[in-house]
């Protein structure tokens, strides 16, 4: 077995927000609070105390509620927020999924957005050229490639958009729930790609609503509560135990999944 | 740990807020308070790497803004161009000035303060207009601000395009003195910079801020010797007071090399007191000071920049 390092290492990692309720803040009202030395915010902690170390070549999932700081950890790992407390260590090219299409320019065509989208996403101008037939022929568009995003239907953003961000070739890929998008053939394509950025030994860190996407895909999986960690563990546990917290039905264990990741099992 | 995985780059983050430096179970101490423990060398080198964040989205704001053809520019020259007007027609009724030169005088130094403002108001409203980017992908946040500037040196530069043009027309010929122009424009973009890096932060924190900043640098404008000379002071303490402005240096030398500096009312022959007198020169000495404030300026304001842009992805 390759050596195991970890791709992502947090330690007491926690990202705090600032509650100011309405109000806007405006030169006029910052004087005011200056003035007055009263903090006119709140704390809020969306995610504490996380530490878990993901192995490169690892596939992780994180499950949990709504708002209970899926995202927002999502976005620490992908250095988007910066921790608030603790620490956090990555190694790697880190690429990041959270909304696909991110930066499209809706009155350029689909052609000018590739070259865009992986400028902004970290590929260099020759990497794109290199790449943009393999991108068009992934994202299927036809001859809509050449027509303005704004006439594109939402899917065929995604599409777009995903078909960019998976040719980044990321060490490490940090995927917010958008594998959803597509049509069925679509989605196929998009778990084919992932199984071979796997195969390359790429570590991705996924959310998922979709149950049994995360059982037949994640090595590991995190429940997260309240910005808390529940429950690290295997796929299968942590989905039915967090199933049965909220009275839902739980998966029945699938004896053969041809899963190639699954090596030590975390 | 094997020898592969001493030749990732690795990034670590830490929270400022930790009060003591631990050693970690990783290979190396963090050391305290800072920001990234990659460093400045290492932020600049990311900065690097992603330079071609700059070219696209400038080019893409130019693309859209103005289609990159002949009416696009002629679009671009509109504003100077009709400001220098006004303000020449102005002149000329309010204070009987008869030289025609005085319009070019005047387009110089709009065309350098367009270029500051710009890089100051939209600077303010960058990571607002960028937002989904900055809260979707990792960038050093500190590309903005030079988008912001770069956009502004685009629109200068296909302004002085013009200047030949007038020059010719009004019989201003050009002297070697022009070669000084890239150190004026280099001096011009580490001043618009540094004031760019703070705006920034504050504009994204103040929603109502580029409002206040758009009068004040008005205001500015005025105080700043743009639409006369400071040669017409001859009191030590308030050119000295001018001079302080870093924009006069700026302004100055932009004429001096242009052959547009001086109108010097003879004292010699009070009759042609009315008639123009122009000369050439190096750039004008308080351009030094405006560069020593300029580099202060941006290494501070890039320090705070990249201190606060941890924050910007929550602040939008």
């Amino acid at each position: 077995m390759s050596a195991r390092y970890p791709a992502i290492r947090a330690k007491d990692l926690g990202i705090k927000f600032y509650l100011r309720g309405a109000e806007n803040p405006t030169v006029h009202s910052g004087m005011v609070r200056f003035l007055k030395r009263k903090p006119a915010r709140r704390e809020f902690w969306a995610v504490r105390n996380i530490t878990v170390d993901i192995p490169q070549g690892q596939v992780f999932g994180i499950i949990g509620a709504n708002g209970s700081g899926k995202s927002t950890l999502l976005r620490a790992l992908a250095r988007i927020y910066f921790p608030d407390e603790g620490e956090l260590e990555i190694r790697g090219k880190i690429s990041s999924l959270i909304t696909l299409g991110a930066g499209f320019r809706q009155e350029l065509s689909g052609m000018d957005n590739i070259y865009y989208n992986g400028i902004i996403l970290g590929l260099t101008k020759q990497e794109i050229e290199r790449k943009r037939q393999q991108i068009i022929d992934f994202a299927d568009l036809g001859q809509f490639i050449h027509e303005p995003v704004r006439t594109y239907s939402s899917g065929m953003r995604a599409r777009l958009g995903f078909s960019v961000a998976v040719h980044v070739d990321p060490e490490i890929l940090v995927v917010d729930e958008v594998l959803v998008v597509g049509d069925a053939a679509f989605r196929q394509r998009c778990a084919e790609k992932m199984r071979e950025l796997f195969m390359r030994g790429a570590t991705v860190i996924m959310v998922q609503h979709n149950m049994d996407v995360i059982v037949e895909m994640c090595q590991r999986v995190m429940w997260l509560d309240k910005g808390h960690v529940q429950t690290i563990g295997e796929p299968l546990d942590v989905v039915n135990k967090y199933l049965a917290s909220r009275n839902l039905p739980v998966l029945e264990a699938k004896p053969a999944t041809p899963n190639p990741g699954v090596i030590s099992g975390g | 740990m094997s020898s592969e995985s001493k030749k990732k780059p690795v990034t670590r983050l830490r929270a400022r807020t930790t009060d003591t430096p631990r050693a970690l179970d990783f290979d190396t101490l963090l050391v305290e308070n800072a920001r990234k423990i990659v460093g400045f060398r290492e932020y600049i080198k990311e900065m690097w790497h992603r330079r071609g964040l700059v070219r696209v989205l400038a080019g893409r704001q130019l693309k859209s803004q103005y289609e990159l053809n002949v009416v696009g520019f002629a679009w671009w020259l509109a504003e100077p161009l009709s400001l220098a007007a006004v303000y020449y027609v102005l002149v000329a009724v309010l204070t009987k000035r008869q030289d025609h030169v005085y319009i070019l005088v005047v387009l110089i130094s709009l065309l350098s303060f367009k270029w500051f403002q710009q890089s100051v108001i939209q600077s303010m409203n960058t990571v607002r207009g960028n937002a989904s980017l900055v809260t979707d992908i990792y960038f050093p946040r500190a590309l903005l601000p030079i988008t912001e500037t770069m956009i502004g040196l685009a629109h200068f530069g296909v302004g002085l395009c013009i200047v030949p043009i007038f020059m010719l027309f009004l019989g201003v010929g050009p002297t070697p003195n022009l070669i000084w122009l890239p150190v004026i424009v280099a001096v011009q973009l580490i001043f618009n910079l540094g004031a760019a890096y703070p705006m920034a932060v504050w504009g994204l924190r103040y929603r109502n801020l580029p409002n206040l900043m758009g009068n004040i640098i008005r205001l500015w404008f005025y105080l700043s010797p743009a639409l006369y000379e400071l040669t017409r002071f001859s009191n030590g303490t308030v050119k000295f007071i001018m001079e302080l402005n870093p924009l006069t240096g700026l302004f100055e030398s932009y004429r001096r090399i242009f052959r547009l500096a001086g109108f010097t009312p003879s004292k010699l022959c009070p009759k042609c007191a009315s008639v123009p007198h122009y000369y050439a020169g190096a750039p004008h000495p308080s351009l030094i000071w405006t560069l020593i404030l300029g580099c202060f300026m941006l290494l501070i304001g890039a320090w705070y920049f990249t201190r606060k842009e941890t924050q910007f992805g929550k602040e939008i």
